[in-house]
């Protein structure tokens, strides 16, 4: 376990600084980032010129490439060009406060919904609940998550009108007692969380399926209801207890998409999170800012494998990495 | 002695089924992929005879009357307008026909060609082994590593042009690296079989072994990939055009049609519905194909 663990971080080595490389060539496609200022008559040149000194501009590109790398792994992440010039550190901060409210909410949400449905699912495999349930995991996975938003703020937001359009809070309510602060947000929370969990839950209800039938047809399970042990004994005890092996792992994959956030679902309901954050900071050319949040998300899932794989591991007494 | 009509009748009967009618056997058993099949080829038929039928051309505005502009734009669905008009006054049911077309070209264009890369790349990783197979593999966990939206993002605002083929160029780049790792699987557990070695015995080509003796066996978990993928993709281009960098205007695709109909919300909702509805269906529908497909190719099911 320890060489293999070994072995896997020193992979992820060579991996991570191909993702930062792949990465950094296709945002050198978009140009310059300064090229707009000089189209701009107020700006002097030698202002524009001081600016790409400041950030490293001038530099060759592969010399650039080793600077913001090694900047960026010794957590010097520079400020944004279009942000009025704060840091991204910072920026990153705020967007990822609101984005971890609705991506944790939604996970939760979505896991003790999917799991369960998943698991009866595949004991009642082919009774008419089952056949219901598929075909919600379908309906999930199939719908364009920005149509279901517009449908839900339709009838929600504009017919029914019981629900804000958008946005993240009540203007004003950042001053008011906590309970009523906390009634305001939930009604702004209700349908993005929806939204978001809709995906996660049809496909992990659909794993958790598959999982749970999997083990049923072992013969640990036959075994179990020969010498006459009763169903939910076999159920819950033998054949449950191993189905959650790999939903277990479900939580390392899911790490990535709970910071990363979700660009569309949060460009329609209007939240600041790293949806957001990233959509804008590749739409200015913001290339400190998209530089970081693409890596942070790409990092991110690199480790959610690793945890996943660990994960795994630890769970599972039968699987011996060596 | 001559066989008997009988026992001629009773060797018809056991006479082997191919593989393919094997797996239409259990396909049919499949309701749902069924019904989602005969469901595809009506979308697809639609959007292809359909646009010939529709009374007015996707980019007819209902109104050219100076005096009076507004006439015809936003009118809600009529017997003139099966599907309303949107904000210039196009018929709706016209322009979601021929988005049909862009939209389901996309997404198979950009599947086969993403299939056509991935087979290449996975072919020759798993086949060759050793140092191409570590430098092509690496690659491919390079580009499973990175956020795929934001990037399809930046490389449609790099990539001039507003066309179909931009899209699929876009999405093929980031989409052909599950076919990578599923025919790399396949060739390394095939590459040292029996047939393999056979053909290598008699002489056959490397190229030969890859494309004609080994490349066939990937066809299952490809052919469900790759159903599974058509949906996938159109998704993306609607999430695309979504924000911004999908089809342009006036071509309509079912993505680029609900563009703008977040400010429609309020006074058009047929324009959100009917595109919606259109993409939801033929992706639903390549979901349970899928799905379907999987089970019938599945080989450790019984025959």
């Amino acid at each position: 376990m320890k060489n293999y663990l070994i072995r896997r971080i020193l992979q992820m080595i060579p991996l991570a600084i191909g993702v930062a490389l792949v990465t950094f060539i296709i945002l050198n496609m978009v140009g310059d980032p300064f090229a707009q200022y000089a189209l701009n008559p107020r700006i002097k040149p030698e202002d524009i010129a001081r600016m790409r000194h400041a950030w490293g501009f001038d530099l060759p590109i592969h010399l650039r490439f080793f600077k913001w790398f090694w900047s960026m792994m010794t957590g010097n992440w520079g400020v944004s060009i279009f942000s009025g010039g704060r840091p991204v550190g910072e920026l990153v901060k705020n967007a990822l406060g609101w984005t971890l409210k609705f991506s944790v909410l939604s996970f939760i949400f979505a896991f003790i919904i999917a799991v369960p449905i998943g698991i009866y699912s595949a004991i009642r495999q082919y009774s008419l609940l089952d056949y219901v349930f598929t075909g919600f995991a379908f309906f999930g996975m199939s719908m364009p998550t920005f149509w279901f938003a517009f449908i839900l703020l339709m009838i929600f937001g504009v017919k029914l009108g019981w629900l804000p359009i958008g946005g993240v809070m009540t203007p004003g309510m950042e001053t008011a007692p906590f309970l009523v602060r906390m009634l305001d947000q939930a009604k702004y929370f209700l349908l993005p969380v929806v939204v978001l969990s809709l995906f996660s839950m049809g496909s992990w209800m659909r794993y958790a399926r598959s999982s749970m039938l999997e083990v049923i047809r072992q013969d640990y399970v036959r075994t179990a209801r020969a010498k006459g042990l009763s169903e939910r004994i076999v159920i819950y005890k033998h054949a449950l207890r191993n189905a959650l092996i790999p939903i277990i792992t479900l939580l390392g994959l899911a790490l990535p998409g709970l910071i990363s956030g979700a660009m569309i679902t949060e460009t329609v309901f209007g939240i600041p999170g790293m949806g957001r954050l990233t959509l804008n900071a590749m739409l200015n050319n913001d290339y400190p800012l998209a530089m970081v949040v693409l890596l942070l998300q790409s990092y991110l899932l690199i480790l959610g494998n690793l945890f996943a794989d660990i994960l795994y591991a630890v769970v599972d007494p039968r699987i011996k990495y060596t | 002695m001559a066989i008997s009509r009988e026992a001629e009748g009773e060797l018809t009967t056991y006479k082997a089924e191919s593989y393919w009618q094997i797996v239409y056997r259990r396909l049919k058993k499949h309701k749902l992929a069924i019904i989602s099949l005969v469901l595809l080829i009506i979308i697809i038929l639609a959007c292809l005879v359909g646009p010939f039928f529709v009374k007015y051309h996707y980019n007819d505005m209902e109104s050219f009357d100076p005096d009076n502009p507004l006439v015809g734009e936003y009118k809600p669905p009529s017997r003139l307008h099966p599907f309303g008009t949107d904000e210039l006054g196009r018929d709706t049911l016209s322009r979601v026909l021929y988005g049909g077309r862009i939209s389901l070209f996309v997404g198979f264009a950009s599947v086969f060609s993403a299939l056509i890369l991935g087979v290449f790349v996975g072919a020759l990783a798993g086949y060759y082994g050793g140092i191409a197979d570590t430098l092509l593999m690496r690659f491919t966990d390079i580009m499973f590593s990175i956020p795929v939206l934001p990037l399809l993002v930046v490389l449609a605002s790099v990539i001039p042009g507003g066309g179909v083929w931009k899209i699929v160029l876009v999405i093929t780049i980031f989409g052909w690296m599950t076919d990578a790792r599923i025919v790399r699987g396949v060739y390394l557990s095939l590459k040292e079989q029996e047939f393999a070695e056979a053909a290598r015995a008699i002489g056959a080509s490397n190229a030969r072994i890859i494309w004609r003796h080994l490349l066939p066996n990937t066809m299952a978990p490809i052919i469900v990939s790759a159903t599974l993928g058509v949906g996938g993709n159109i998704i993306y281009e609607a999430a695309l055009s979504y924000l911004g960098f999908g089809i342009m205007p006036p071509t309509p695709s079912w993505g680029n049609m609900l563009q703008n109909a977040q400010s429609a919300m309020f006074n058009a909702p047929w324009l959100i519905w009917f595109p919606g509805i259109a993409i939801f269906l033929t992706v639903l529908a390549f979901n349970f194909l899928g799905d379907g497909l999987r089970d019938a190719l599945d080989p450790r099911l019984k025959i």
